[in-house]
């Protein structure tokens, strides 16, 4: 079966569940911003050969992923067809749903809550049942597969997640500066306390003034630590950093975001180890 | 041209005080969805509305000269049901001589869902695929005006018609498209009071040369009756788009050559071509430059050529708002050389649907 994944994190997800009757591609580099892929014709040509298409859902390939469906003419991918899979349709606790009124004088805002589930992981293991219940559906003669497939994966990725919780500990609390509003789930996982971003709102460059202002209240509450994904402006959070005596940290926030990070496990082990400031492997 | 129809009165704004209506009235409604009322805002459709406001300067003077609300766009998209997307683009052009504006509907069509493999089918009312400028709204235009050379061969409004068309991309080592139509021949590159019916295609061909670069190299040829002949237009078009992928804002480029002629027997051709430049140096900016050259003429041997070349710095702060400033020269058949100075607002509010690569 063919499967289009928009995030090579999904994709991860789909191969190790999916084994040998699957043939995943995954649309997002690693290192691309998932909000701002560019549509490429040459990606409707993968999307017509999909049996399945997992996306992420929240509206977080709302830019990019309706044209190219347009332009794939695949009978099977059209709205509301069990062949397109919504994977943060499986979290139960997605962050920062508006409940007033939503407008873009709050920047690139998500209508329906912040989109990048899969920086915790465990809503990973919610999205891992999510997958085999699909792939299952439309492809019943290997459902069991899917499910014991499934499960080894979500038993490895517990044990991981056990793992990395110890390594982390000492951060329970830790206030950080993020560069975008892109780490909500993994510092609720790890505990983290988000005190401020580099943009002055999502998707808006920082101004001076957001910058002086951000800084003083860093020193104040004694950040060490500025996060900041590889696509993001690493001049902009270097400076902060610098100015705050904090560290930046330049991570991956998907899988293929930099080296060492080919699968979803190795992706949040990096992500975690450089956190701890324990990334010397 | 479109079909225009003119919203008179004494309100200048009156295309304006429409649309925001549209939108005060629509969160009015029963926001629960009651049963009792009958009224639920869940199935409505995205709505957004593009707004371009222009200054316009231009030595020796023109009549276009000054500020002007230059056109507001009201784009509407939804799935109909399970067989049917619709897209609407409604056209609000304030006539800046009187009180009075124009309607226009610029796009209104469906495309049909679930056809066989590559096959696509699109009804209704569209922008003829007639070269690459010939499809994009006003708001997507790479400069703050068309290209001379675009206006002197398809003339100053986009061609669009009635029609059905019906496409099929075949999976060849690279991206490839082929585009039929046939329509009502109501536009003005044609005999609107002939009707007969106009017909074209569009090739489309895409090839990725790295992971932040492509090539597309297409060709449109399109035939209708005009004069007691019929008129073939025919072009073809060039694009290079390069983006660095590895930064959100990192810098981009991109350069378009188009050319356009038609063919009435008898009369004589008209021609043009085409290139411009874009290239984002900065997070926000954008710079760009372009070459027009034409040829054409209004009676047979009156024959003649323009040559227009233009420079392009924008500001583009979000993705739903840019400034642009321009600087244009042109050097018209019959009249003086112009030098026209042009800033342009652009705003877009609501769910504005993305747009094709």
């Amino acid at each position: 079966m063919n499967v289009v994944a928009t995030l090579p994190s999904l994709g991860d997800i789909a191969r190790e569940v999916g084994g040998d009757r699957v043939n995943v591609t995954s649309l997002c580099k690693g290192y691309e911003d998932p909000h701002y892929l560019q549509p490429k014709p040459s990606y409707s040509r993968t999307l017509r050969k999909a049996a399945l298409l997992i996306d992420n859902g929240l509206e977080l390939e709302v830019g990019w992923l309706p044209p190219l469906l347009d332009t794939a003419r695949n009978p099977k991918l059209i709205p509301g067809s069990t062949a397109i899979l919504d994977g943060a349709s499986a979290v139960t606790n997605v962050l920062e749903v508006p409940t007033g009124s939503v407008d873009r004088s709050q920047g690139d805002i998500h209508p329906f809550g912040n989109p990048h589930v899969m920086l915790d992981p465990r809503n990973a293991l919610a999205v891992v049942d999510l997958i085999a219940r699909r792939l299952a559906d439309l492809d019943p003669e290997g459902a069991a597969g899917y499910v014991m497939r499934a499960d080894d994966y979500k038993t490895r990725l517990s044990a991981r997640i056990e793992e990395w919780k110890a390594l982390a500990a000492p951060l329970r609390g830790e206030p950080i500066v993020t560069y975008h509003k892109q780490w909500e789930y993994l510092a609720q996982w790890l505990g983290l306390n988000i005190i401020g971003y580099v943009e002055s709102r999502p998707g808006i460059p920082p101004t001076p003034r957001h910058v002086t202002a951000l800084i003083d209240s860093m020193v104040k509450k004694g950040v060490r630590i500025v996060l900041a994904a590889t696509f993001m402006d690493e001049d902009a959070a270097g400076e902060v950093a610098l100015k705050a005596g904090a560290r930046l940290a330049v991570l991956p926030a998907e899988v293929g975001g930099a080296d060492g990070t080919d699968s979803y496990i190795d992706l949040i082990d990096t992500i975690v180890h450089e956190l701890a400031g324990t990334d010397d492997r | 041209m479109f079909h225009r129809h003119s919203l008179g009165g004494a309100n200048p704004f009156a295309p304006a005080l429409i649309v925001v209506l549209l939108f005060v009235a629509g969160p009015a409604q029963a926001r629960g969805g009651s049963t009792a009322s009958g009224t639920s805002n869940k199935l409505n459709p995205a709505i957004s509305l593009n707004a371009l406001f222009l200054g316009e300067l231009t030595d020796p003077r023109e009549e276009t000269d000054g500020l002007s609300a230059e056109e507001l766009e009201l784009i509407v998209t939804s799935v109909v049901d399970p067989h049917f997307k619709a897209f609407a683009n409604v056209s609000f052009t304030p006539d800046r001589s009187g009180p009075e504006s124009e309607v226009a509907l610029e796009e209104g069509f469906v495309r049909v869902m679930g056809l066989p493999e590559g096959v696509g089918l699109r009804v209704g009312r569209f922008l003829l695929p007639m070269g690459r400028h010939n499809q994009l709204h006003t708001h997507q235009f790479p400069f703050i005006t068309a290209p001379r050379a675009v206006e002197a061969v398809l003339g100053e409004e986009s061609v669009g018609d009635v029609g059905v068309e019906a496409s099929y991309s075949p999976l060849l080592p690279w991206y490839v498209n082929l585009r039929v139509y046939g329509s009502d021949g109501a536009s003005d590159a044609f005999d609107r009071d002939g009707r007969d019916l106009v017909y074209g295609g569009r090739v489309e061909n895409l090839w990725d040369l790295g992971e932040a670069t492509t090539l597309e190299i297409s060709a449109s040829a399109l035939s209708g009756s005009k004069a007691s002949h019929r008129r073939i237009l025919y072009g073809g078009d060039i694009r290079l788009k390069w983006k660095n992928i590895r930064k959100t804002y990192g810098r981009a480029f991109t350069w378009v050559t188009e050319f356009l002629g038609d063919h009435i027997p008898g009369h004589p051709e008209e021609s043009g071509v085409y290139t411009l430049a874009l290239y984002r140096f900065a997070r926000r900016w954008w710079a760009g430059g372009g070459y027009s050259w034409d040829s054409s003429a209004s009676a047979p041997g009156d024959r003649g050529s323009e040559n227009e070349a233009r420079l392009q710095l924008a500001w583009v702060p979000s993705e739903f708002s840019g400034l642009r400033t321009e600087l244009g020269w042109l050097d018209p058949l019959e009249r003086r050389r112009e030098l026209t100075a042009r800033v342009q607002l652009n705003f877009t509010i609501g769910a504005h649907p993305a747009h094709q690569y």
